[in-house]
C-alpha cells in the first residue's frame, strides 16, 4: 500500500509538473502571438482573450487563442491544453466541450462579429500527444464524437537542449487532421519554432492565460511580484482583494483582445490563493472585513518559496482527504454550511 | 558623480590622520568604498547607534566644499568578545569613505559589519576585476611607475575559496613581475582577480585593491590614492549605481519592464548542471526568497525578493551565456547592487548591460 510520504512525493511532483506546464503555456499564448501577430502571413493572431458566444443559444465558449485568416472570412478557434486527463471517460468530457467550438459562433474581429466559417485546432502537451490522437482516431470512427468542423491537433513541447541557434524555442508539430488555412498547415509540418528567449520580457507583462492555473503559481505570484508592490517592509500587513487585483491589471495582463472584455487573471483565482495562504498558515482572513487578509510576510521561508507552497498545500489535501467520512470532517462541513447560510 | 579633488586644508588633516594610524598599526590603512545620498552622520544616529550591541561617538573633524570628515569611535559588543576602535569618515558628495588604521579584523567586524547595518541607506561598492586592471592601469600612467604585484587571489566560477586561491611565492624585489602578469595568469585559468597587492620599486607606492570595494595602502599619502585611485572606484561605483537606478516598472512610463543583461565570457549554460547551480547559488543569497517558476532545462526562471528593502525581480538563463534581470514594480539601485555582488562572488564575473530582446 502507498505510504502517505509516497504520496505526497507522487502529488508535489505532480502540481511542480503543473506549475512547469503553465508556464510554459503562457510563454506558447505569447509566442504564437508574437509570431502571427506581427509578421505579415495569411494567418493572424487575433486574441488571447476573446468573447465569443454560440450563434444558436448564445451560450459562451472560452477559447484559448483566436487567428483570423483569408482575408478575415475564416477563423480558427484555438484550444492549447497543459495537460489532458487519463481516464477516458473525462478525455471524452473535454472532447465533448470542444464539440462546441463546432457550432456557428460570434465574436471574431469583423465588422459583423462573423466569418464565413472556422476551424479547430487543439494544442497538446507532446507528452499527451500520441495518446489523444490515438483516442480521438478511434471516437471519431465511432461516431461517439464529431466535430462539424475541419479539425487539426498539433503537440507543443519545449527543445530540451539549446540546439536552434543557441536559443531557447518551443516546437509546435502537426498530429492530425488540417486546418482550412492551407499555409498554416504547412508551416505545422514543417515544425513551427517559437523562439521563447526573445519573449522575456512578454512574460514579464502577461504572466497568465485564460486558463485558470494551478494555485500554487498564483501565489507564487502574489509573494514575489505582487506584495513586494504594495508594501514597503517585509513584515505582516493587512490587504485587501481588490489592491492585489489593481497590481495585477495593472501590470501583468496587457492582453489586447478584440474587445479586452476579458481580463487574464480573475478576482475569484486570486481568491483561492488567499485562501490557501490561509490554510497554510501564511494569512488570516480579516474579521468583519470579507475581502481583506493580514499577510504573514514577516515569516521568512528560507527555501524555494514555490516548492515550499507545493509542500504545504499537498499536505493539507492528504490530510483533508484523510478526514473524508470522519465526524471532525461532517462537523466542519456543517460549520460550512452554516457560515454560508448566515 | 566622481568626487573633486580634496582641498589643501583638507588634505594635511587626512594626511596626519592616517600617518598616524600607519605609524601605530605598522599595518596598513584599510579603507572601504561606499556611497549614500544621506549624510553619514544622520545614519550614524538612525541606523548604527540605535543598535542594542553598538555604541559609540562621533565628531566633526573638518567640512569644506562640500566635504565633511568625521572621527568616529565604535564598541560592538559580540558573543565573546567585544571590538573597539575607530575611524574616519569621510563623505564627498555621495562618496563615503570608512577610513581605518586598525587591524584587519576591525575592518571585517566592525567596518563591514557597519556598512551591512546601514543598508540600504549605504551601498557598498565593488570592482570587478577588469575594472582593478584599468584602475592599475590609469594609476600606473599618472603615477608614471611601474606596478608589480607580490601577491594575488583569484576566484573561478561559483566564488569557491582556498584551493582556487593563487598566491606568487615571494621573491627578490628584482624578480616580481609587473601586475599584468598576474592577470595573464589568472586568465589563462579561467579565474577572475579578486585581490592583487602591488608596489612600485622607486616610489613609495604599496597597496592592495579587492574587488569588494576594500582598499589597503602601506605607505605614501592618502592624498595621492584619493585622487588617483579612489576616484576611480568611486567612478565606476557610480556608473554601475546609475545603470540600476529608476529600473522598477513603476519608475516606468508605461510600466514596462527594464530589464538588464548580465553577459559571461563563456557558454556556461549550455552544460544542464551550471543552470541547476545557479539556483543553489540564489539559494545562499542572504536576506531573499526566492521562487522557481521554471529549473533548467531548457532554461531557469525564478523570482527573487529583496526582504531588505522588498525589492523584486526576475531571473532567466538567456541563451548559453547570459542572464536576464528583470526588475519587478518596486526594485531599488541598492538591491539591484547587492544582488549583482552577490552573483559576481559566488557564481561568475559578468559584463551588465541594457537588455534588448
Amino acid at each position: 500500500m502507498e505510504t502517505s510520504e509516497e504520496n505526497l512525493e507522487q502529488r508535489k511532483n505532480r502540481k511542480q509538473s503543473e506549475i512547469r506546464r503553465y508556464y510554459q503555456t503562457v510563454l506558447l499564448t505569447i509566442g504564437l502571438k508574437d509570431l502571427f501577430g506581427t509578421t505579415a502571413t495569411d494567418l493572424r493572431f487575433v486574441s488571447a482573450e476573446p468573447k465569443f458566444a454560440t450563434s444558436k443559444n448564445l451560450s459562451e465558449i472560452l477559447p484559448d487563442a483566436v487567428f483570423q485568416y483569408d482575408n478575415d472570412n475564416h477563423g480558427i478557434l484555438c484550444e492549447i491544453k497543459t495537460s489532458m486527463p487519463y481516464p477516458d471517460y473525462f478525455l471524452l468530457e473535454e472532447f465533448r466541450q470542444l464539440e462546441r467550438y463546432s457550432e456557428d459562433v460570434k465574436g471574431w474581429d469583423t465588422s459583423t462579429k462573423e466569418v464565413q466559417n472556422h476551424d479547430i485546432l487543439l494544442l497538446c502537451h507532446v507528452m499527451d500527444s500520441d495518446r489523444i490522437v490515438n483516442k480521438i482516431s478511434d471516437w471519431i470512427s465511432k461516431g461517439e464524437i464529431n466535430f462539424k468542423k475541419q479539425f487539426c491537433i498539433s503537440e507543443w513541447g519545449t527543445v530540451e537542449s539549446l540546439k536552434f541557434g543557441e536559443r531557447d524555442v518551443i516546437l509546435i508539430r502537426h498530429k492530425f487532421g488540417e486546418t482550412g488555412c492551407v499555409s498554416f498547415n504547412q508551416k505545422l509540418r514543417e515544425n513551427i519554432k517559437l523562439d521563447v528567449d526573445g519573449l522575456v520580457t512578454q512574460y514579464e507583462e502577461c504572466r497568465f492565460t485564460r486558463k485558470e492555473p494551478p494555485v500554487e503559481y498564483i501565489m507564487v505570484q502574489l509573494w514575489t511580484c505582487i506584495f513586494p508592490a504594495l508594501t514597503e517592509k517585509t513584515e505582516d500587513f493587512e490587504i485587501n482583494i481588490t489592491d492585489l487585483l489593481k497590481v495585477a491589471y495593472d501590470y501583468y495582463i496587457p492582453w489586447s483582445g478584440i474587445e479586452g472584455e476579458y481580463s487574464q487573471i480573475r478576482k475569484t483565482w486570486i481568491t483561492k490563493a488567499m485562501d490557501k495562504f490561509c490554510e497554510i498558515s501564511l494569512a488570516e482572513k480579516v474579521e468583519d472585513r470579507p475581502e481583506n487578509y493580514l499577510i504573514y510576510y514577516g515569516k521568512r521561508i528560507e527555501k524555494n518559496v514555490t516548492e515550499y507552497f507545493v509542500e504545504k498545500t499537498c499536505r493539507k489535501d492528504i490530510e483533508r482527504e484523510q478526514k473524508i467520512g470522519t465526524k471532525e470532517a461532517l462537523e466542519e462541513a456543517q460549520k460550512r454550511l452554516s457560515e454560508f447560510k448566515q | 558623480m566622481a568626487h573633486e579633488r580634496l582641498a589643501t586644508t583638507f588634505s594635511l588633516i587626512i594626511n596626519q590622520y592616517t600617518r598616524t594610524f600607519l605609524k601605530m598599526s605598522r599595518g596598513a590603512i584599510k579603507i572601504l568604498s561606499t556611497i549614500s545620498e544621506v549624510r553619514f552622520d544622520d545614519l550614524l544616529d538612525k541606523k548604527l547607534f540605535g543598535l542594542e550591541n553598538v555604541d559609540g561617538t562621533f565628531r566633526k573633524v573638518h567640512e569644506q566644499n562640500g566635504s565633511i570628515l568625521w572621527n568616529i569611535s565604535i564598541e560592538r559588543k559580540m558573543k565573546r568578545r567585544k571590538l573597539e576602535g575607530n575611524f574616519l569618515a569621510l563623505q564627498s558628495g555621495e562618496s563615503v569613505y570608512l577610513i581605518t588604521g586598525q587591524p584587519t579584523e576591525f575592518l571585517n567586524d566592525g567596518l563591514l559589519y557597519l556598512a551591512q547595518k546601514m543598508y540600504p541607506e549605504l551601498i557598498t561598492a565593488y570592482v570587478t576585476s577588469e575594472e582593478i586592471h584599468e584602475i592599475l592601469e590609469s594609476f600606473s600612467k599618472a603615477v608614471e611607475v611601474e606596478l608589480f604585484y607580490t601577491k594575488f587571489v583569484a576566484k573561478k566560477m561559483f566564488g569557491k575559496s582556498a584551493t582556487d586561491i593563487s598566491f606568487a611565492t615571494k621573491r627578490e624585489p628584482k624578480e616580481y613581475d609587473p601586475y599584468t602578469e598576474a592577470y595573464k595568469k589568472a586568465r589563462s585559468q579561467g579565474l577572475w582577480i579578486d585581490a592583487i597587492k602591488v608596489f612600485s620599486k622607486s616610489a613609495p607606492i604599496k597597496f592592495s585593491i579587492y574587488r569588494n570595494g576594500v582598499f589597503k595602502y602601506y605607505c605614501g599619502t592618502f592624498e595621492t590614492y584619493y585622487n588617483l585611485l579612489l576616484s576611480e572606484i568611486s567612478r565606476f561605483h557610480a556608473q554601475r549605481l546609475k545603470r540600476f537606478e529608476n529600473r522598477g516598472r513603476r519608475d516606468q512610463p508605461k510600466r514596462q519592464p527594464n530589464p538588464l543583461l548580465m553577459k559571461f565570457d563563456s557558454k556556461v549554460f549550455e552544460d544542464v548542471a551550471i543552470r541547476k547551480q545557479l539556483i543553489g547559488v540564489i539559494g545562499d543569497y542572504d536576506h531573499c526568497s526566492y521562487s522557481v517558476l521554471y529549473g533548467g532545462n531548457p532554461h531557469v526562471y525564478l523570482s527573487i525578493v529583496d526582504r531588505i528593502d522588498n525589492s523584486s525581480f526576475s531571473l532567466r538563463t538567456y541563451g548559453p551565456d547570459s542572464i536576464v534581470i528583470v526588475p519587478q514594480v518596486k526594485s531599488t539601485k541598492a538591491a539591484l547592487m547587492r544582488f549583482s555582488k552577490h552573483l559576481l562572488n559566488n557564481f561568475r564575473e559578468g559584463v551588465i548591460s541594457n537588455f534588448a530582446a
